[in-house]
C-alpha cells in the first residue's frame, strides 16, 4: 500500500520544471482523538496543477488549514521554496506567496465587488503602499471583473451576489492577489454545469503562470483540469498520480470511487 | 452604468450638503451670541473627537469603551504644557505633545491587545479600564494634575504667519476649532479612501479573510488605534482652551459613553455621523438644559430610544450614505 508517496510520480509527462516549491514532512495533526492528518509526505513541483481527492472527512481541508497557519499541526515540517514555514500565522503565509480560497466562499460581503478585488490585490504589498493606490489597479481590476462576468456588478455589495458569483469573486481575489502558489477548496461547489466548465477554462488558463493545488469533489473536473492527482483517505495519501492511473487503481476505487459508483 | 452615475450623483449631493453645513458653521458668529459660539466651539472639539472614535469603531469595527482616556491625556498634555512653557510657541509644542503621547498609548495598547487577539468585548473592558486608571490617576496627583479641580489652561497668545491670534477669543477660538475639524474630516475621508481604510474595512467584515491575503490585521487595527488616539489628543487639546480648564471629566467614563452615543446617533462609519450627533447633542443639551432643565436628559434617552428602534444604523447610516467613505 503506497503510503507516503513522495516519490511516486510515475508519469508526469507534463514537461513541468521539477523543483519543489512546498514540501510537506511527516505532517500530523491530531483533534482530539481523530488523526485528521497522519504522517503526511507531499511535494508540489513549480507550475503543476494538482488535484486532490478523497472522501469527506480524508483530511483535505485540514492539509489546506495547515499549510496556511490556520491550524498548526501537531509534529512534522512544512517548507515552502526551502523556507520553514510550520506553525507561521496565516498573514506571513500568505505574504510569503500563498493564497487559499476557502470551501465556503468567503468574500467581504459589506463591500463592493470592485473593492474586494482591490482590498485582495493589495493584500501582499507593502505598509506604505496601503496610502497610496498602485498604478494600474484599476486596469487589473477591469480585466478581472471582465473574466469573471462580474462588470455589471462591480459597484454592487459582495453579500448581493448570488452562491455561483461570489465562488467566482472569491477566485478572482485570490487571482488579483496574484500569489506564486494558489490554493482552491472545491471552487466549483454549487455551480451550474456551465459554470463550472467556465471555471475549468478559467483554471486551465490560470496554471499557465501559477502552482496551482485544487480540492474537488466532481472527478470530472479533475479529469479536466488535473494533471496529478492526490487521493487523501483518513489523513493520509492513498495515491498520487496521473488521473488514468488512480481511476484503475483497486483500493481507490473501494476507497472512494466505489463508493459513489 | 446607471448605477455608477447614481453613486457618483450621491457623492456630489453629499458633498454639496456637507460644505453647506460647513458655510453655516462658519458663519454663525455673525449672527449667534458670544454665548452660543462658545458652546458651538465645544461642540466642534467634540465632532473631532466623535470622528477620532468613528475611525476606529466605525472603519475597523472595533469598539473602545474609553475613548476618553486619549482625548484626556491629549487634554492634559496640553494644559500641563502650557502651564509650564509660558507663552510664545508653546501652544505649538503642547499641541504635538497632544499628538504624540495619545498615538503612543494608543501604540501600546494596540500591541497588548490586538498582537494577543484580545478584540471586541475584552478591547471594550480594557479600554474602559484604561479610562478609569486614568481618571483615577487625574483626581489622586493634585499637585501634578490639580485633581478634582483641575488645572487651569493660561491665556494663550498664537504666534502665526498672519499675526497673533489670541485664543482666549471665543471667535478666534471658534475658527481654529473650525479649521481643525474640516483638516480631520479631510484627513478622515483620504485615510478610508486609501487602501489602508478599505483593507481595515475588510478586516471588520472578515478578519481571517484579510490575513489569508496577506493583511497583517493586528498592525493595521494597532496604526488606526494610535491614529484615532492622536486625532482625540488633539480634539482634547482644542477643547481645553475652549473650556480654559481641564478636570479629571475629559478622562472618564461620562465622556467616554458619550462620544459612543454621538456616533451611534449620527451613524456609525459614515465619518460625518459622529460630528453630527456630537454637534447637535452638545449644542442641544446645552441650550435645552437652560430651557428644559432635567426633562431634556429625559427627552435625550428618548431621542435615543427612537433612534436605536426605528434606525438603528443612525441618522446618517445608510448604506448610500456610507457609500461615500467606501466607494473608489
Amino acid at each position: 500500500m503506497p503510503s507516503g508517496a513522495s516519490s511516486a510520480q510515475p508519469s508526469s509527462a507534463t514537461a513541468a520544471p521539477a523543483q519543489p516549491l512546498l514540501v510537506a514532512t511527516a505532517l500530523t495533526c491530531r483533534f482530539g482523538g481523530v488523526l485528521a492528518l497522519n504522517q503526511l509526505d507531499l511535494n508540489i513541483q513549480s507550475g503543476e496543477l494538482l488535484g486532490i481527492i478523497g472522501p469527506n472527512g480524508a483530511g483535505k481541508s485540514t492539509l489546506f488549514n495547515v499549510i496556511t497557519g490556520h491550524v498548526r499541526p501537531t509534529s512534522g515540517r512544512l517548507d515552502f521554496r526551502g523556507q520553514d514555514i510550520t506553525g507561521m500565522s496565516p498573514y506571513r503565509v500568505a505574504r510569503l506567496g500563498i493564497v487559499r480560497k476557502y470551501q465556503v466562499p468567503t468574500v467581504f460581503q459589506g463591500l463592493s465587488v470592485w473593492q474586494n478585488l482591490a482590498v485582495a490585490a493589495n493584500g501582499r504589498s507593502s505598509f506604505p503602499a496601503l496610502f497610496m493606490r498602485p498604478a494600474g489597479i484599476r486596469e487589473k481590476i477591469a480585466r478581472l471583473l471582465d473574466l469573471l462576468h462580474l462588470s455589471a456588478r462591480a459597484d454592487d455589495e459582495a453579500g448581493t451576489l448570488s452562491h455561483g458569483e461570489r465562488q467566482w469573486l472569491e477566485i478572482g481575489m485570490v487571482l488579483a492577489n496574484d500569489p506564486p502558489l494558489l490554493l482552491l477548496d472545491e471552487p466549483t461547489a454549487g455551480m451550474t454545469t456551465r459554470e463550472t466548465r467556465e471555471t475549468e477554462a478559467l483554471l486551465k488558463d490560470l496554471a499557465k503562470g501559477h502552482t496551482v493545488v485544487v480540492i474537488e469533489h466532481d472527478i470530472r473536473f479533475i479529469r479536466e483540469v488535473a494533471r496529478r492527482v492526490i487521493v487523501m483517505h483518513r489523513g493520509r495519501i492513498l495515491a498520487d498520480g496521473v488521473i488514468a492511473d488512480i481511476e484503475r487503481n483497486e483500493t481507490v476505487r473501494d476507497v472512494y470511487l466505489g463508493r459513489s459508483a | 452604468m446607471i448605477r455608477t452615475l447614481s453613486v457618483r450623483r450621491r457623492q456630489w449631493l453629499g458633498l454639496a450638503v456637507l460644505g453647506v453645513a460647513i458655510l453655516g458653521i462658519a458663519l454663525a458668529p455673525i449672527f449667534a451670541s458670544s454665548y452660543y459660539i462658545s458652546v458651538l466651539g465645544e461642540a466642534l472639539a467634540f465632532a473631532v473627537f466623535a470622528l477620532a472614535l468613528d475611525l476606529l469603531w466605525g472603519v475597523s469595527g472595533v469598539l473602545s469603551f474609553g475613548h476618553a482616556a486619549f482625548f484626556g491625556i491629549g487634554a492634559y498634555s496640553f494644559g500641563l504644557l502650557t502651564q509650564h512653557l509660558g507663552s510664545g510657541s508653546a501652544p505649538y509644542v503642547a499641541l504635538i505633545a497632544a499628538l504624540v503621547v495619545p498615538a503612543v498609548l494608543g501604540i501600546a495598547l494596540g500591541f497588548f491587545t490586538f498582537f494577543s487577539g484580545v478584540t471586541g468585548p475584552y478591547f471594550a473592558i480594557i479600554t474602559l479600564t484604561v479610562a478609569l486608571i486614568l481618571s483615577q490617576i487625574a483626581t489622586s496627583f493634585p499637585h501634578l494634575t490639580g485633581g478634582l479641580n483641575g488645572l487651569s489652561i493660561p491665556g494663550l497668545v498664537l504666534p502665526t504667519p498672519a499675526g497673533e491670534l489670541n485664543l482666549s477669543d471665543v471667535v478666534a477660538i471658534y475658527y481654529v476649532g473650525l479649521a481643525v475639524a474640516v483638516i480631520a474630516l479631510v484627513v478622515g475621508f483620504v485615510l478610508v479612501r486609501a487602501p489602508f481604510g478599505q483593507a481595515l474595512l475588510a478586516a471588520a467584515d472578515s478578519d481571517p479573510r484579510a490575513a489569508s491575503l496577506g493583511y497583517n490585521t493586528a498592525l493595521l487595527k494597532t496604526a488606526v488605534l494610535a491614529f484615532s488616539g492622536a486625532m482625540a489628543g488633539i480634539a482634547g487639546a482644542l477643547y481645553a482652551p475652549m473650556a480654559s480648564f481641564v478636570n479629571p471629566e475629559v478622562v472618564g467614563l461620562t465622556l467616554s459613553t458619550n462620544v459612543i452615543i454621538w456616533v451611534a446617533l449620527g451613524g456609525r462609519g459614515v465619518l460625518v455621523g459622529g460630528m453630527l450627533g456630537a454637534l447637535t447633542i452638545a449644542f442641544l443639551s446645552s441650550y435645552l438644559s437652560g430651557t428644559l432643565g432635567h426633562v431634556w436628559v429625559l427627552t435625550l434617552g428618548i431621542l435615543l430610544l427612537l433612534v436605536v428602534l426605528f434606525k438603528p444604523s443612525g441618522l446618517l447610516g445608510t448604506r448610500a450614505i456610507r457609500r461615500l467613505v467606501g466607494s473608489a
